[in-house]
């Protein structure tokens, strides 16, 4: 329960799977009311500087992610800063296969949120979206 | 809502994790817990009172002596936290499924 994979196939070579990941992340992102930190505000994301970056009308910025690794074409890593005092960590890998490249997303350290995570659980992208279907479950 | 945070505030101690680990093989009381962890009855008690707050173990009360109650695991918060954890999944999924539409759409445009 630590962790949960998601992994993808794509019909490119890993370096050009690599580059539409992170160039053209802004492209293929799904938006949603729940996908971003600042929904009234946010119109795009971006790799840049070092980090994942949620962009926002009014020319500002939140950074919900940290780049710890870039190794184009195989890996890509960064450190979620959304929940500052959990250690969560994005590792996505890119793996040649017959036809492609295969595209595998884990994002682990979900049992590092610390006690008194009821205050901050609720502030990060993918934990305010989950929470909320989590909520909405309960409402079915 | 409130349950999942108890939950998560319960999984957040790796003895409280070794804990439920030790309880998945079974149920088992407070002594014989405490051996496994390599930890004295009063100071896992304190984990132990965290876990049967978070309702991830119910402690049968049969005898006075707090080291004989029997500690079982609680099916209903392992589901609800499963079910959290395939949300994290189905979004990490969604997002996935939309790159390799974008990636197949931009191949199309160049070939």
């Amino acid at each position: 329960m630590n962790a949960v994979q998601a992994s993808v196939t794509v019909p490119v070579d890993p370096a050009t799977a690599f580059r539409i990941f992170t160039d053209e992340i802004d492209s293929w992102y799904v938006r949603g009311r729940h996908s971003w930190v600042d929904p009234d505000r946010a119109v795009g994301i971006r790799f840049q500087d070092g980090y994942l970056r949620e962009l926002w009308s009014d020319g500002g910025h939140v950074d919900t992610g940290k780049i710890i690794m870039w190794e184009p074409p195989r890996r890509l890593v960064w450190a979620d800063l959304i929940n500052e005092t959990g250690q969560m960590e994005i590792e996505v890998a890119f793996s040649p296969v017959d036809g492609g490249t295969e595209v595998v997303l884990e994002h682990r350290g979900l049992d590092t949120l610390p006690p008194d995570v009821a205050g901050r659980i609720r502030r990060g992208y993918s934990w305010n979206i989950v929470l909320r279907w989590y909520a909405d479950q309960w409402e079915r | 809502m409130a349950e999942l945070d108890a939950t998560l505030a319960a999984l957040a101690d790796p003895t409280r994790r070794k804990v439920i680990d030790l309880l998945r093989q079974g149920p088992r009381p407070a002594g014989e817990l405490a051996q496994a962890v390599q930890m004295s009855a009063p100071a896992l008690s304190r984990h132990l009172r965290v876990l049967r707050a978070g309702g991830l173990v119910h402690a049968e009360t049969g005898g006075t002596d707090a080291r004989l109650r029997l500690y079982t695991l609680r099916p209903e918060p392992f589901a609800a936290l499963q079910a959290w954890l395939d949300q994290v999944q189905a979004f990490w999924a969604e997002q996935l499924g939309s790159f390799k539409e974008h990636v197949e759409r931009t191949q199309e445009d160049t070939s």
